[in-house]
């Protein structure tokens, strides 16, 4: 599940349904890959899943889930577990990815990335659902820091400190979304720069780039918008030091036609190659 | 204050989340938290308490888009804030939420001048079932035309073929739904409704058929012989004719709907 070196920076977009049809026609993209969401196929043999199996045909697939519940204290869901291999077996992405949180108990479910104390109690929690998932999976997995709106006082351990030391004790690899990374910084008050300078780019499998909405007395990380200036800039400041990382622009909410999304692709790229030199611009464009 | 175990912090909070300020753990977790950007503790709480309803009325609302319609907008967010606080999520998929619907709404029976409301709800349910099912491969017609009479034959549907009942023409109001309307629905829904729906061509068909034939394809999908099916439909219903029961089967073969024949020789 490790990514290989490449001369190219490895941009990808999420596959939406709205975007089907498009798709369906096999145009030429700008893109390298795409981030399938793990449950929209799971439990489908319908048309999703006949889409997900022709894009694959075509690109790398990364499946990027949001109800594994790493963070449950319940232990993990053994039918989640079970359908979530199946599926990676089918599709065999290059990355299998979730959230570093918990998304409610099992007789009620919230369906949200829920925030948590960074405490030792919750590490071992996490250490040992993690161990579950790889071994059930055969694979590493990347965990995601997520956006909050509440934090803790007095944990033993910052945000950073704990995704990295989660990332080192369990094997699993980070996804770093840099949008929430932005709107936790905002949120709870902390330099966004001390926590990308933290986490160790070897333990990056991939960053995640989206937009966010200001809703007045806080920042909602609501993926309905372009990434902003602060986001990029805080993305160049990462990618120059981990070239190799697959980069996925995220928009699930007001989404725009596909070749909107190829120009937040290209501004990502640009951004790489401001770093890195430039690419092949024809292959780049032409690449599938 | 002693720190809360990761159990008991995720059982406040989700108590919080869904009951609100009335949940008795409230104060508690209050007291665990820091909110975030300038909001109020309870303003925190509340980001994530309504996110959780805005999720699931959305889930429902997805899948139950002809109920929404016919309901309106206020009805149909009263009715739907009603069943998640009756009937929390317990799925772990979104899209897999409110299958218990159809039920509540025949248990509450929201609107007397709208009975159809869970049949219209179940249908809805099926649909995105069906459409979630993998086709079946179908036997091909020539197969099944060349069928004998001397032998006891059964016919097992695919996996992609439902058959749906009604006292209410559901399938009529549900092609109409997203149409602008005031007041009742334009249908003329009072009367039965039965169906056929089957994927082919990776697409989902609906076919109205009559009584007998329901009663037949229902018997077949029950596994019983074609002869006995047949038998019990005549009887039933008197005037199912034999250019009846050839169109029925004319309409069996070209749907693709029989994935397996079974066929025992007559003794």
């Amino acid at each position: 599940m490790t990514t290989s070196p490449s001369p190219h920076p490895m941009i990808g977009v999420g596959l939406r349904p709205t975007h089907y049809p498009y798709l369906h026609e096999r145009p030429k993209t700008c893109v390298r890959w795409f981030e399938a969401l793990t449950e929209n196929y799971m439990d489908s043999e319908g048309r999703p899943l006949e889409m997900l199996e022709s894009i694959r045909q075509d690109y790398p697939v990364a499946l990027h889930g949001v109800s594994l519940s790493i963070v449950s204290s319940e232990g993990l869901r053994s039918e989640y577990l079970q359908r979530l291999k199946r599926l990676v077996d089918r599709i065999q992405p290059f990355i299998v990815s979730d959230h570093l949180c918990w998304t409610g108990l099992q007789d009620a479910n919230l369906h949200d990335l829920l925030p948590f104390p960074f405490t030792d109690d919750a590490r071992q929690t996490i250490l040992n659902n993690i161990d579950t998932v790889q071994n059930s999976l055969g694979c590493q997995i990347l965990l995601e820091n997520v956006s909050t709106y509440v934090s803790f006082p007095d944990c033993p351990y910052t945000e950073w400190e704990f995704l990295t030391l989660i990332a080192r004790e369990s094997g699993c690899h980070i996804l770093l979304d840099v949008n929430n990374l932005y709107v936790n910084s905002q949120n709870h008050h902390f330099d966004p720069l001390t926590y990308l300078d933290a986490v160790p780019t070897e333990l990056i499998g991939q960053i995640h780039l989206a937009g966010y909405s200001d809703m007045g007395t806080y920042l909602f990380d609501t993926h309905s918008k372009q990434v902003y200036p602060e986001v990029w800039q805080l993305f160049s400041h990462v990618i120059a030091r981990a070239p190799e990382v697959p980069v996925l622009i995220e928009w699930d909410d007001d989404i725009p036609e596909f070749p909107r999304l190829e120009e937040e692709a290209k501004k990502a790229s640009n951004i790489w190659e401001s770093h890195h030199g430039s690419t092949d611009a024809q292959r780049l464009s032409t690449t599938v | 204050m002693d720190r809360l175990t990761l159990k008991d912090y995720q059982q406040l909070f989700s108590q919080a989340a869904l009951e609100g300020d009335q949940s008795e753990s409230y104060p508690r977790l209050l007291d665990t938290l820091t909110p975030g950007g300038t909001l109020t503790g309870p303003d925190a709480i509340g980001v994530y308490a309504n996110g959780v309803t805005v999720r699931l009325t959305e889930a429902l609302g997805e899948t139950f888009e002809a109920v929404w319609w016919v309901c309106g907008d206020e009805d149909f967010f009263a009715l739907t804030k009603h069943f998640i606080q009756a009937r929390p999520s317990t799925t772990y998929n979104l899209s897999k939420y409110g299958k218990e619907f159809p039920e509540f709404l025949d248990e509450v029976s929201p609107f007397p001048d709208l009975p159809f409301l869970g049949d219209l709800a179940r249908y809805e349910w099926l649909f995105k079932e069906l459409f979630h099912t993998k086709q079946h491969e179908s036997v091909a017609p020539d197969r099944i035309q060349s069928l004998t009479e001397d032998a006891t034959i059964r016919f097992r549907f695919g996996q992609a073929v439902r058959l749906f009942a009604s006292r209410y023409a559901i399938y009529d109001l549900w092609k109409l739904r997203g149409t602008p309307h005031e007041g009742k629905p334009p249908a003329e829904w009072d009367h039965p409704q039965l169906l056929l729906l089957y994927k082919k061509d990776r697409q989902i068909y609906i076919n109205e058929v009559g009584e007998a034939e329901f009663s037949v394809l229902t018997a077949l999908n029950e596994g019983q012989s074609i002869e006995r099916a047949l038998h019990s439909a005549v009887e039933a219903h008197p005037n199912f004719s034999q250019e009846h029961i050839s169109q029925l089967f004319q309409m069996v073969f070209h749907t693709g709907i029989i994935q397996h024949i079974e066929i025992t020789p007559s003794s």
